[in-house]
């Protein structure tokens, strides 16, 4: 069982658009996949159509940690599963700090799925958090989406320095390019500035398309409603060069 | 959820368009998919699949084919997947864990079609307010048998699935189905299900006149031939030439074990004919065998050697191929299709028209006591006279008389007491199966040095003859252990209780000979 993080500190960075549309890649290639959603903003849920309601909160979850399989729900797509978000959510952090070694929690919840799922992926809340702590201690590849500007030169900084500090020698950080706009001369500075800065760049990148908010309204991946699009092959290329390592 | 039943009958008045014409008006739903179908089962010959609980089902639309593997008892998919050609053995599956979970169970056996049933297929998918899909519900008509509904779950939904069912009792008057659709179609026409076994049956009376008994097993066993003929010249799986040699030696063991009921004059040409059949079929098998036991002939090798074995498998599999294309010549053949004609008229003709020898009016019953009790005595001699010393030439005759006693108790098996004939049969084949190991790992042996030196021959690499050789050792080693369980095993089939028992089973009938 493979753990993916979908992870940035910042927000509105396209991470739940590749979770959700990687996810499905990885079920329709016959891995047997399950989606997490932590962001309480419960995007995640929302695209698949599922209401984001865990029953008894979080505050039941991380007590009675056997009991995460009657909480999952099943997606319109074979072999994909979501664990839907909860409002709640809001509480992770707090919950976290009650116990002993918070940011052990999360890893401990995800054994239980060993043998049931090929890949897990978490699509995470932005900041950093002890919830994003605990995640990254589970997970064993973070998937960073980038927008080329200096702000996200920043926060990836940011997030190396924290992998670091931590001691996470395990995890495998992958950053790759998000919403990049080929129009915009800024962003193709950029995009040659970090590839030669940070080798471990992907080489796919997801453009800056508006066919990938029609998400919102067809409320499913896109790479499951219209997989010819620019995009829906650059999530298609994402998947594929990540295959080695998954 | 298990307890749920998932699957429901249609009725004759209601075919899948009006079903779910009238859906219209009490659910939300997509019709996700609706073609034409053709359903095909799959299974080994001998029904592993259906035996481990399970049924592969092959359905294939103009556009494409889905294979899915299920539990026979739950309706529930356990793997599926996109499909063009079925392939015929585990191995050729190109998806990882259909490979596996189907090597687990079917091993080296191929799938053959068992049942195909036509019809019409319909995916409807059951919406909630949210548009999410709830629930799946397959529906299927067929040609020959009533139509179903099959319900499919989607984990978290439970509720949904339970208000569909009341549904489909209250308002369709639907009732569930147990009975898989593989064996309720199997019931329809009268199929045997999960059937296939080389044993005999045959039904004897201690009354039947002996030349009547005879050749009722022989037909039997002309019969079994003509059921994996056809195996045998596709050369589908080694199973049916399996089979097809067993009826033949069985023949021929009748024929040289059955005495004074025919005429010998007529018995010698079919003597002749199917000693021909042993013969042309054996070398086959033989190379049948070696590579149905590559795997644990690799496996006893260090890890280090065994993937030098690999040409040896080459070799093995291109002489399997020429083999079976020589197997398929001669079996298509006239001096086949004339001896098995000729045969089966001598075994059809009318009783009156026989010239019979002296035991041919003798009842059954009789006879074969007779008969059993001498080749069982033949057999204590020939086994007093051997021990784990004695060359193997005199270990394979020994094999021979034991192998002639056992299709002998099996061709009479029913007029004896169940139970008791029953154990002295499994005592006979402890030892029989010992010599047959002896043998068998002698005549391996030998066949190994001759690929050797082919393969040396063909300037193979150092290493493989380097393997080929400690495989060599091993079946000595394998053989030399045999042997000395012979003596153990010997001592069993021997002891008193089962010479006891061996007396008062044949000896019976013939107090004069003790
Ligand atoms: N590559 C993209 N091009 C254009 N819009 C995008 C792209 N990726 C995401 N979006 C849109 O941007 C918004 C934020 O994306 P989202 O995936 O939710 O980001 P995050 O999970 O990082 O907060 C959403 O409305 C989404 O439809
Ligand atoms: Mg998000």
């Amino acid at each position: 069982m493979k753990i993916i993080a979908v992870y940035a500190i910042k927000g509105g960075v396209g991470k739940t658009a590749t979770a959700v549309n990687l996810a499905y890649l990885s079920a329709k290639q016959g891995l047997r996949t399950l989606i997490w959603d932590l962001d309480a903003q419960g995007a995640c849920s929302y695209y698949f159509r599922i209401k984001p309601k865990v029953k008894g909160g979080t505050k039941g979850l991380l007590k009675n940690k056997a009991d995460l399989d009657h909480l999952i729900k099943g997606t319109d797509f074979d072999g994909l599963d979501l664990l839907p978000a909860d409002f709640s959510n809001r509480n992770f952090d707090l919950l976290l700090d009650d116990k002993k070694k918070p940011t052990q929690q999360l890893r401990k919840l995800l054994q239980q799925f060993e043998g049931q799922y090929d890949v897990v992926f978490l699509d995470c809340p932005p900041g950093i958090t002890l919830l994003s702590e605990a995640i990254l201690t589970a997970a064993e590849i973070v998937l960073s989406p980038i927008i080329p500007t200096t702000l996200s030169l920043r926060t990836l900084e940011q997030l190396k320095a924290f992998i670091q500090a931590n001691k996470l020698d395990n995890l495998q950080f992958v950053p790759f390019f998000s919403m990049v706009d080929r129009r915009k001369k800024s962003h193709l500075d950029y995009l040659q500035a970090f590839t030669e800065q940070y080798p471990e760049f992907l080489k796919a990148m997801i453009p800056n398309a508006s066919e990938i908010e029609r998400m919102g309204i067809e409320r499913m991946p896109l790479t499951a409603f219209d997989c010819k699009t620019r995009s829906a092959k650059a999530y298609q290329q994402l998947w594929q060069e990540l295959q080695p390592i998954i | 959820m298990s307890a749920t039943p998932l699957t429901y009958q249609l009725p004759d008045h209601l075919s899948s368009d009006q079903f779910i014409k009238q859906l219209h008006t009490k659910l939300s739903f997509v019709v996700a998919a609706q073609y034409p179908l053709v359903k095909t089962f799959y299974d080994s010959f001998d029904w592993r699949l259906y035996h481990a609980s399970m049924v592969l089902e092959f359905n294939q639309s103009e556009s494409v084919g889905v294979l899915s593997l299920m539990n026979i008892h739950h309706p529930q998919v356990l793997m599926t997947m996109e499909l063009e050609r079925m392939p015929t053995f585990a191995v050729d599956f190109p998806q990882p864990d259909f490979m596996q979970q189907l090597q687990l169970v079917l091993e080296m056996r191929a799938l053959l079609p068992v049942m195909q049933l036509n019809g019409d297929y319909a995916l409807v998918n059951i919406l909630n307010s949210d548009q999410k899909t709830v629930l799946r519900l397959v529906i299927e008509n067929y040609a020959t048998l009533p139509g179903r509904i099959r319900i499919q779950t989607i984990k978290g939904y439970d509720k949904h699935v339970l208000a569909l069912i009341l549904l489909l009792q209250t308002e369709f008057a639907l009732q569930a189905v147990d009975e898989p659709l593989l064996i309720e179609a199997c019931h329809a026409q009268r199929k045997k299900i999960g059937g296939f076994s080389s044993k005999l049956k045959l039904r004897l009376e201690p009354e039947m006149r002996t030349d009547d008994v005879c050749r009722y097993i022989y037909i039997n066993l002309l019969e079994r031939m003509a059921q994996t003929e056809q195996g045998c010249i596709d050369n589908i799986d080694s199973e049916f030439l399996h089979d097809f040699r067993v009826a033949v030696r069985r023949t021929r063991a009748g024929l040289s074990q059955i005495k004074q009921v025919f005429p010998k004059q007529s018995m010698g040409q079919f003597i002749e004919f199917f000693s021909w059949l042993g013969h042309i079929t054996s070398g086959v098998r033989d190379i049948d065998v070696y590579l149905l036991n590559y795997e644990s002939y690799k496996n006893s090798l260090p890890e280090a050697y065994r993937e030098d074995l690999e040409p040896l498998q080459q070799l093995l599999l291109s002489k399997q191929r020429r083999a079976y294309e020589q197997l398929a010549r001669h079996l298509t053949g006239s001096v086949y299709q004339d001896g098995i004609e000729e045969w089966r008229d001598f075994l059809e003709t009318p009783i009156e028209l026989y010239e019979m020898d002296i035991a041919a009016s003798l009842p059954i019953k009789h006879y074969a006591d007779q008969r059993l009790w001498k080749v069982y005595k033949r057999l204590l001699r020939e086994a007093g006279n051997i021990d784990p010393q004695s060359p193997v030439e005199a270990l394979h005759g020994l094999r021979k008389t034991a192998k002639k006693l056992r299709y002998l108790m099996e061709f009479f098996q029913t007029l004896y007491s169940g139970t008791r004939i029953k154990l002295l049969l499994k005592a006979l084949k402890t030892i029989q199966e010992v010599l047959g190991r002896i043998q068998d790992l002698e005549v391996q042996k030998l066949a190994l040095k001759r690929f050797r030196e082919e393969l040396r021959k063909l300037n193979t690499p150092e290493q493989t003859l380097l393997a080929i050789d400690a495989l060599i050792n091993e079946l000595d080693r394998r053989k030399n252990a045999a042997r000395f369980t012979y003596t153990e095993s010997y001592e069993v089939f021997s002891q008193k209780k089962n010479q006891q028992a061996f007396r008062e089973l044949f000896a019976s009938g013939t107090q004069t000979q003790t």
